[in-house]
């Protein structure tokens, strides 16, 4: 293969936002005719940052892109589409109100006498979607179909712009097994066409089915490029999610009540959301810290949720709390049966930007107390200020609009809004993504002291490391399903648990 | 056929505008003498000729999921400029009608590139052109100006004879014209697929590289327009400027663009139910007309009530259709 | 929308009235809060109903002619006086009071600013957003309502037709000069207040000077929009990009002011 002129090398690209380093001295290279795999294990590794940046959607503050051997700057996804460019996005980004043939030509109509050419442009979408082994009526509208067929509509339109690359981020996350494979096939026939293809997805299995090749990116850092046929799937899932955690030494895991009699707080017995997350079993106890592991895209999240009761809602199964059954419609009937929740999207499902860091600390206990039991403004302050040396927020100003804190401090902020209202159960989804180590080491303290209080952690993390040394016990998940659950003995190690998250009978 | 079914679920609220219609026509022909005629029919046409021209440009605005709520005043605005520059600056219509498309058109620039450029709530930059427009109309004269000059005369009286008996105004004529050219803007250019784009997904639309700023200004820029050349056909019909014209004609525009089955949030609808939506206006003054003891307020009443019932059946339409996006 | 003919006799009438229009304002406003907060109807296009309808609804009861009220008493919400100020001072304070102890003694300043600024996250935290918003939209109809009252009580009369016409960004303006954001999160009581004495005080500048009235709307239009540019990211980044490279020039031009 490298004997082909490669028709994009991305070199050196630096990309930074405001506070964070989105990519530093990441390199891709993509040749004719292969499928290459973008890999990275946690949300903000750096994938989509990379494809925005190759799709025009971002610019670049450092780095070279070269296509065919020539320098090209990129600043718009429309001088993308020129170059041969198209990306097919994760979330269908076409319009559901018009029809197929529109989704597939809008931007770049067909036009006789002045007027678009619409009976012209219907038999080309028809012919375009032949292609793609689809026979659809192409009049109607995109939102009368399934996903996966608006899917391969987004693919049709991506290569109705003679493409020479063709990035699919995400593909197949909402397609069943059968779809996949329509999927694969076509996939498969592009390549040997001659385009290159990057292809994102979460699940390993697909990974080794259809790429050649995978570049892989951590915390917005490149690891390496690799052929995915070398790749021996352990290797390539701690590539993933990086093992180099010395800091936590400090940390360890309490297992002084582990012989204890053990009292359990939640249960969950078969609850599932059709097309979440299947069906699963769950217990959880008093004191006992339960990391959730798996790949992003497992249906961690998605537990979480479920348990919070009102977030999303299960379709099946019963939750019971403290052998009672219960039934959240809201977050706040969950939050009342002393259950918090931290949301793994601090930005928007967390923080309330416009408000000060004490208005957001003393937000969830106000909520619980009602209205008319206000809290005084010194009742308040106090709150803040034990909270905030507590858990060693920085700057030390209650007053401080909360947006201007840097990201491990909000997040010390979302703890405490929680810590304030005393839960019995902290169901945390990954709150020690994106902050810095020093702020990790302290969240994973905090979450051992809390399990000698006799209060439940629910764990969600990226990092296999954090899990193994702060958990009594971890959940497993893959391909949205729980696949096993773990003690965390003395002798359980880093390797057994990859091996469960990435399954495929290694 | 279960997607034949989908399609025309989203055509549910033009189905019932246009059923509704009817009804309430055959409802007039049935309870006054002299309500079934083709000529009662064209004058819904003729007394709303400029209800039509700016509930198109309105149309537009609404598909990309945006609002205009200057159009009223600009219409006020617009028979200001035309009055004054023909009575007091004796200006030939020539020169009067093309100045006077440019009243709203230039605002409607404005409006466009405040929205897209500085990312502010159409709601607001519209409520404030409002404001503006009719202000201006109180510079040009606090008083309302009469317009005594033969093509006014002349573009205001004229009937045009239809076969049967019948007659429509010059001003029906225009707003045939723009209507058709709208159809055809909207169906048969990349600048209307680009509004329903816009409409449907504004994310969606920028990621598939569509023009979607220089699309938003050049939408308010239509509707702006439309109010003006509505604003000129008022100054017709009215034979006078004044600033307290087409008062409260933003929320009967809405009104009518909502009826006739244009989804608010944007990204469906029609000219032509636009159309529908203000005959169907028209229809309920003509009943309240043939009534006599009913008071005008009931057309407010009526409106209003309709909008509501519209409105719960679009968001009705739109929560099945989320869900059933969400069973796949 | 406010009516109240009474006959005469005591003041029992007067307070009926009074609270009659109030609870009736209320409603309405629950209602429009109603749309926003359960039928998840745009907030524009669920007001924008009420304001079509309600003005013809008003037309309607008063039978579309400006009713006189003869009932000296009702003059007094408007044009009374109390230890030697104007009663509807008293009752803007009276309000005022309501609002701050209501937004600042119970949680619901915080609560209200909490869903403002982030609506998902208000959720997650516990906070009932539906309820908190249906009760904004009762308490603005409820204020409508009063000011409605002071409105009447000033010409002796209900008008259908022309009370209360165009306030609508009289009173957005008045909320925006006041310093609270368009896009919600943050609220300042006192300077709404400050920002409705500054319309009025626009408007009683342009009558003093001799200009017809209505040259108000122009003025305020203005205002709006650049108060609205102000608060906008992106013009601010233009202003303040643009701002960098002419900065050198600027500031010889301001030496040179200092220096005559």
């Amino acid at each position: 293969m490298p004997v082909k002129q490669p028709r994009l090398v991305m070199k050196n690209i630096v990309k930074e936002f405001p506070g964070v380093k989105a990519l530093s001295d990441v390199h891709l290279s993509l040749y004719p005719g292969e499928v290459h795999a973008l890999m990275g294990g946690e949300n903000g590794a750096g994938k989509s940052t990379l494809i925005k940046v190759l799709t025009g959607v971002y610019s670049i503050d450092q780095g070279t892109v070269m296509m065919e051997g020539k320098s090209v700057h990129i600043k718009s996804p429309q001088e993308a589409q020129a170059h041969g460019i198209s990306t097919v996005y994760q979330e269908v980004n076409l319009c559901p109100n018009l029809s197929v043939t529109e989704n597939i030509f809008i931007g770049r109509e067909i036009k006789k006498n002045g007027r678009l050419a619409w009976k012209e442009m219907h038999k080309r979408a028809k012919v375009l979607l032949e292609k793609l082994q689809l026979n659809i009526d192409v009049n109607k509208l995109l939102s009368s179909y399934s996903v996966a067929i608006q899917q391969m509509v987004a693919i049709a339109r991506a290569l109705n712009v003679s493409a020479k690359i063709l990035i699919l981020d995400e593909p197949t996350s909402s397609l069943d097994r059968d779809e996949v494979n329509k999927l694969f096939s076509v996939i498969r026939k592009l390549k040997e066409e001659g385009l290159a293809i990057v292809f994102v997805s979460h699940f390993l299995d697909q990974i080794y089915e259809i790429t050649d090749r995978l570049t892989v990116l951590r915390n917005g850092e490149w690891i390496g490029e690799y052929m995915t046929e070398e790749m021996d799937r352990m290797d390539l899932v701690s590539k993933m999610i990086g093992k180099d955690l010395q800091e936590f030494k400090s940390v360890s895991k309490d297992t002084t009540n582990q012989s204890e009699e053990k009292e359990t707080f939640l249960s969950a017995e078969q609850v599932g959301l059709t097309g979440v997350i299947e069906p699963f079993q769950f217990e959880l106890n008093k004191g006992e810290i339960v990391g959730l592991a798996g790949l992003l895209g497992s249906g961690r999240t998605e537990i979480a949720r479920l348990l919070f009761g009102g977030a999303d809602k299960a379709d099946q199964g019963m939750l019971k709390v403290n052998g009672k059954k219960v039934n959240f419609s809201t977050p706040r009937q969950a939050i009342l049966h002393d259950i918090g929740f931290c949301s793994e999207n601090r930005k928007t499902e967390g923080i309330i930007p416009e408000l000060t860091v004490r208005e957001n600390i003393i937000l969830a206990i106000q909520s619980v107390n009602g209205l008319f039991r206000y809290l005084s403004k010194t009742k308040q302050a106090k709150i803040a200020d034990e909270y905030m040396k507590l858990l060693n927020i920085n700057p030390a100003n209650p007053e401080q609009l909360i947006k201007n804190l840097s990201g491990g401090n909000q997040q010390k902020v979302m703890l405490a809004r929680w810590l304030v209202t005393d839960p019995q159960l902290l169901i945390l989804d990954e709150p020690t993504r994106g902050i810095d180590i020093g702020a990790k080491a302290e969240i994973m303290k905090l979450m051992t002291e809390l399990s000698k209080k006799n209060k439940s952690i629910l764990f969600i993390s990226s990092e296999i490391e954090e899990i193994l040394r702060t958990c009594h016990r971890v959940a497993v998940l893959r391909d949205r399903k729980k696949v096993t659950e773990l003690e965390n003995h003395e002798n359980l190690t880093q390797q057994e648990l990859m091996k469960e998250m990435a399954g495929g009978g290694m | 056929m279960i997607n034949r079914l989908s399609l025309d679920y989203k055509q549910l609220p033009l189905i019932a505008t246009i059923a509704l219609f009817v009804l309430m026509f055959s409802f007039g022909s049935l309870r006054y003498t002299g309500f079934f005629s083709t000529q009662v029919f064209l004058n819904l046409f003729i007394d709303n000729a400029f209800l039509i021209v700016v509930a198109v440009g309105m149309t537009f605005v609404i598909l990309s999921g945006g609002i205009d709520l200057s159009v009223g005043s600009v219409i006020a605005l617009t028979s200001m400029v035309a009055a004054s520059l023909t009575m007091e600056a004796q200006l030939s219509p020539m020169i009067v009608v093309p100045i006077s498309l440019l009243v709203g058109t230039v605002l409607g620039i404005l409006q466009g590139s405040l929205i897209h450029f500085y990312n502010l709530q159409p709601f607001i930059v519209t409520l404030a052109g409002m404001f503006l427009a009719r202000g201006l109309s109180y510079v040009i004269s606090v008083e309302t100006i009469s317009i005594d000059h033969p093509f006014f005369s002349y573009m205001a009286s004229t009937r045009i004879p239809i076969p049967g008996d019948n007659f429509i105004s010059i001003s029906v004529v225009i707003a045939v014209i723009i209507v058709i050219a709208a159809i055809f803007l909207g169906h048969f250019t990349k600048f209307g697929r680009t509004v329903y784009a816009i409409g449907g997904s504004e994310q969606s639309a920028m990621l598939m590289g569509l023009p979607v700023g220089r699309t938003k200004i050049l939408i308010y820029t239509l509707s702006g327009f439309c109010a003006s050349l509505a604003g000129l056909i008022f100054t017709f019909y009215m034979l006078s400027g004044y600033g307290l014209h087409a008062n409260g004609m933003e929320l009967d525009t809405i009104a009518a663009v909502v009826i006739g089955g244009t989804l608010l949030t944007g990204g469906a609808g029609y000219v032509a139910g636009s159309v529908v939506g203000v005959l169907i206006l028209g229809i309920i003054q003509t009943i309240i007309v043939f009534e006599g003891t009913l008071s005008s307020w009931w057309t407010k009443i009526a409106i209003g009530v309709l909008l509501f019932l519209f409105i719960a059946l679009q968001r009705i339409i739109v929560v099945r259709s989320e869900k059933r996006q969400g069973k796949k | 929308m406010t009516v109240a003919s009474a006959e005469t006799g005591g003041l029992g009438p007067l307070f009926e009235a009074i609270a009659l229009a109030l609870v009736v304002s209320a409603l309405v406003g629950g209602w429009n809060g109603l749309l926003v907060s359960r039928f998840g109807v745009q907030p524009i296009v669920a007001t924008l109903i009420l304001m079509v309808a309600g003005r013809g609804v008003a037309q309607l009861i008063t039978g579309g002619q400006i009713t006189t009220v003869y009932y000296d008493p009702y003059n007094f919400i408007g044009g009374g006086y109390l230890l030697a100020l104007p009663f509807s001072i008293f009752i803007v304070a009276f309000v005022l009071l309501i609002a701050v102890l209501l937004t600042r003694t119970t949680a619901l300043g915080l609560f209200i600013e909490s869903v403002g600024s982030n609506p998902d996250a208000s959720r997650l935290a516990g906070i009932n957003s539906k309820n908190i918003m249906l009760m904004v939209y009762l308490f603005s109809g409820f204020c409508a309502g009063i000011g409605g009252l002071i409105l009447s009580s000033n010409v002796m009369s209900a008008d259908g037709n022309n009370a209360g016409l165009w306030f609508e960004l009289d009173a957005i303006l008045a909320v925006v000069i006041g310093g609270t954001s368009l896009m919600g999160g943050r609220f300042y009581l006192f300077g709404t207040i400050i920002g409705a004495l500054i319309i009025q005080s626009l408007t009683t500048t342009i009558y003093s000077i001799g200009v017809p009235a209505e040259i108000n709307l122009v003025v305020k239009a203005v205002v709006v929009l650049i108060v609205c540019l102000l608060q906008s990211p992106e013009f601010r980044r233009k202003v303040f990009g643009a701002g960098k490279l002419k900065k050198s020039t600027g500031q010889k031009e301001s030496e040179g002011v200092s220096l005559s």
